[in-house]
């Protein structure tokens, strides 16, 4: 028999030293937010200029992202273990015999995987060419860094909004959520540009992605529209990218130059996420502040045909006017993200992957969209099994 | 095959236009100003290419250099980049390039000086031509550290499972500690999972890499069978495997300049021209050479600018034809000359009292004389166009080039660049290849790519003959 565990309440006990967020809590979450920050910086780097070196300004704050959460967890994991007082080590869990809070020990992990790709990156420009896309081994070992960087930092807000219940952390848990959520986007650039909005990898690969994502903060956020604000601050943060970079001029350096581009390209528009994440909040609200195998079993159903029944048409129909002179405009930047080495033409502002003459030919069915919906309730449900663990990390 | 850790070398594979020789080296003249300019193409793509430029007449200031694909030419190209002066050297500049795309480039030098602005092109073909595979000690010690961090992310799984959800101060129960096992067990398992994924897909890129990206020139198979009139035919025909179905260029009027080396003595040398019969097929009469086993190194000219040098391998009979008439009037060979030696030879007797003398060889040039039996310098006539032909061959057949006096380019791809820079932009666009020659000697820049054993033939035209001069050098 499934016995339904209550998540606990959004005021829990307080100690008067922890309700106000430690000093170094909104360093930490700067080091994060340098992370989405400076790949998209450096994207469009990469798609105006071409050519860089290891200290542009973009690559700089990439390394901000992993330095200053990684000397800052560093220096935490040295006090708590050192010099801690019992409060503190009482407050953290140990990690080859030295005691640090949770988070500490994963963003530490994660400065040094972020690291570790940077010899591997620099192998692999000089055995296959220096690589211009954004998916590859060595920069999928950058990105499993920042993830964990962008993680412990999370994990160390949840852990004091868990155990204080302060408005300020719950709101630094948040922004990390929607800084995370962000970087996930990121990644996931290459096939969520608005083209690709009625093909069903897109479809799939968001499915696989996001449930994920949205689920465990609203379950985990002791705010009422967690999902929702952590989307939120992913669309401003891009939005912001949008508006600002194009500001800058910038010239190709690199040749061929086929759209000879003389401002900062900017990102492409971003996915209304906040419309399935105020979905996902409802039902994690309203059905979700219990947990338990079964209940979250269906949940994860429901949340999933939730999804998908918002998630789909939203983007259907949010492409087609991205794809319509009437996005051609500063604020929704169509198309202006094509980077020098592209051909300008039609092909930008129209749907890829539905000529059935093109090897790409991906066309959304209802087989595949039932395959995206199975995908969204793995993802949710192991977002209901990480959001209930996550209401609960106090370490 | 499967790339793991422990890898330790890496093999340069053909160099297109030339086997294992991929610098570029060219002479010539940049408006006013005569430049010699080296070019150390990236062996990966994308990749940067180093570049030094050399002012012969010592009257340059400045020099920049940009790099124009073929197709998009100047149009398509970023602003010039400025050559750094070497210090210590008032007429060597230095520059970095990077050539992004396979296909033929073209890098423009300018030169700016008291004379005003010149400029010259060099031909340069951008593609992957090596293949690396990870040094065993960079292997380790990127394992090792990988190691480190799955076996902690494995223990940090278990930390927050057994303490993280515990109020402060709390001990973990025998019970969350088993947990803790259990989860560090799956979570083991994913990670194994992770990095098997991770195996799989760089296998992947790599497989695409070898199969797709790495250059590879076109197959090329050889023959000889007879015509009607009972004369030796060498028949080639080349499959492009990559489906770059480009027409051909001539270079000097060739289509196709087929060398052919007889090994391992390379006593027995044919430059021929076989006559192209469809977009495959070459052919062309076999002089009377030597049976035995011969490399057939043959040269072509995509109309894109990207040149090839195809290889075959092929056991030519015994070819006692008593009158030979040539297939294209500017054939020549050499069907007997000593075998090739572990020692230099710096001298070689010509037709008619001529001698050829290898004069130096050092500073990235190769300089060559020919006298008359009074040791004065014989008239030259243009063969082919130019004031002689080289090939360098190494002893152990790993290096083959086809030079001239202005260097180791295609003169066909600069002129197609030039001819594409005056449709696109309406306005002149001259490139004048190579320097003066000098009567009184033939000078060939070039640098051996490696230490060892070379033959080189130099071929040079007097009173209306084709002549083969060839030498011995022991690069160190």
């Amino acid at each position: 028999m499934q016995t339904a565990t209550a998540i606990p309440s959004a005021i829990p006990v307080q100690t008067p030293r922890e309700t106000v967020a430690p000093w170094y809590f909104k360093l930490l979450v700067f080091g994060a937010a340098c992370i989405p920050v400076g790949a998209l910086w450096d994207i469009s780097w990469h798609t105006s200029i071409g050519r860089d070196t290891f200290w542009t300004p973009a690559h700089i704050v990439t390394y901000m992202g992993g330095l200053i959460p990684g000397l800052c967890c560093g220096w935490l994991a040295l006090k708590t273990h050192f010099w801690g007082t019992a409060q503190e080590r009482a407050t953290a869990v140990s990690f080859w015999g030295f005691r640090a809070p949770l988070g500490a020990w994963v963003a530490i992990w994660g400065c040094f995987t972020m690291l570790l790709s940077a010899p591997f990156d620099d192998w692999w420009h000089n055995t296959y060419g220096l690589d211009v896309e954004i998916l590859s081994p060595p920069h999928a070992v950058l990105a499993l860094g920042m993830f964990h960087v962008a993680l412990g930092v999370l994990l160390l807000m949840l852990s004091a909004q868990n155990r204080s219940g302060s408005s300020g952390g719950q709101l630094l848990f948040i922004i990390t959520g929607g800084i995370i959520l962000l970087m996930v986007a990121v990644f996931l650039t290459e096939k969520s540009f608005p083209n690709q909005h009625r093909t069903a990898e897109f479809y799939k690969a968001s499915a696989v992605t996001y449930p994920l994502y949205l689920v465990t903060l609203a379950r985990a956020s002791k705010l009422r529209w967690g999902a929702t604000t952590a989307s939120g601050i992913y669309m401003g943060g891009l939005m912001l990218m949008i508006w600002i970079l194009p500001l800058f001029s910038a010239e190709p350096k690199l040749a061929p130059i086929y759209n000879p581009v003389d401002r900062m390209a900017p990102p492409a528009f971003p996915l209304l996420l906040v419309v399935p994440a105020f979905a996902i909040d409802l039902a994690v609200r309203f059905l979700g502040r219990k947990s338990g195998w079964l209940r979250d079993t269906v949940l994860a159903i429901a949340i999933a045909v939730l999804f998908m029944a918002v998630f789909v048409p939203t983007q259907w129909w949010f492409s087609k006017f991205m794809l319509s002179p009437a996005a051609d405009n500063w604020f929704f930047a169509a198309g202006d993200w094509a980077p020098y080495s592209s051909r300008p033409g039609p092909w930008l502002m129209e749907y890829w992957g539905l000529d059935p003459e093109s090897r790409r030919f991906d066309p959304v069915t209802w087989k595949q969209l039932f395959a995206a919906a199975c995908y969204a309730f793995i993802s949710a449900r192991i977002g209901l099994f990480f959001g209930a663990w996550m209401s609960r990390v106090k370490r | 095959m499967r790339i793991w850790l422990a890898l330790l070398f890496f093999w340069p594979l053909a160099a297109v236009a030339h086997i294992g020789s991929p610098n570029i080296y060219y002479e010539g003249n940049a408006g006013p100003y005569a430049l010699q300019v080296i070019i150390r193409p990236p062996d990966v793509i994308p990749g940067l290419a180093e570049i030094s430029v050399r002012a012969l007449d010592g009257n340059v200031q400045a020099i920049s250099v940009l790099p124009a694909r073929w197709d998009t030419g100047t149009k398509g190209a970023p602003s010039a980049d400025p050559a750094k002066p070497v210090r210590g050297d008032t007429n060597l500049f230095t520059a970095e390039l990077w050539l992004m795309n396979s296909g033929a480039y073209n890098i423009l030098v300018h030169a700016d000086g008291a004379a005003g602005r010149g400029t010259t092109v060099v031909p340069v073909n951008s593609v992957a031509s090596a293949r690396r595979v990870m040094p065993r000690g960079f292997g380790a010690m990127l394992g090792t550290w990988a190691g480190v961090l799955v076996l902690a992310l494995v223990c940090l799984v278990g930390s927050a499972v057994r303490e993280s959800v515990l109020p402060p101060g709390e001990e973990p129960t025998p019970k969350r500690v088993r947990l803790s096992w259990l989860a560090m067990v799956v979570g083991g398992f994913v990670v194994a999972a992770a990095l098997w994924g991770g195996f799989r897909w760089w296998n992947h890129v790599d497989r695409d890499y070898r199969n797709n990206r790495l250059y590879r020139a076109d197959d090329l198979k050889a023959t000889v069978t007879t015509n009607d009139a009972a004369r030796p035919i060498l028949k080639l025909r080349r499959t492009n495997e990559r489906g770059s179905g480009r027409s051909l260029v001539p270079e000097h009027g060739k289509l196709m300049h087929a060398f052919i080396v007889r090994q391992p003595a390379l006593d027995a040398f044919a430059h021929l021209h076989p006559v192209r019969i469809d977009d495959q097929n070459f052919e062309t009469t076999l002089p009377p050479l030597p049976a035995g086993n011969y490399k057939i190194y043959a040269d072509i000219t995509h109309s894109s600018g990207l040149t090839h040098t195809l290889v075959a391998d092929i056991v030519l009979p015994a070819n006692h034809v008593a009158e030979f008439s040539k297939a294209d009037e500017d054939d020549s060979w050499v069907a007997s000359s000593s075998p090739a030696r572990s020692e230099a030879q710096k001298t070689c007797a010509l037709p008619n009292n001529f001698m050829m003398q290898q004069v130096g060889i050092g500073n990235a040039r190769m300089q060559f004389k020919v006298v008359d039996g009074d040791g004065k310098p014989a008239a030259l006539e243009p063969y082919m166009t130019m004031q002689a032909h080289a090939v360098v061959h190494s002893h152990d057949a790993t290096v083959f080039t086809h030079l001239h006096p202005f260097g180791t380019v295609s003169m066909a791809s600069q002129q197609l660049f030039a001819k594409r820079e005056r449709e696109k932009s309406n306005k002149p666009f001259e490139v004048v290849c190579g320097l003066s020659a000098r009567p009184d000697l033939i000078v060939f820049p070039y640098e051996f790519p490696k230490p060892g054993a070379y033959r080189v033939w130099v071929q040079v035209k007097i009173n209306g003959e084709v002549v083969t001069g060839f030498f011995d050098h022991i690069a160190s």
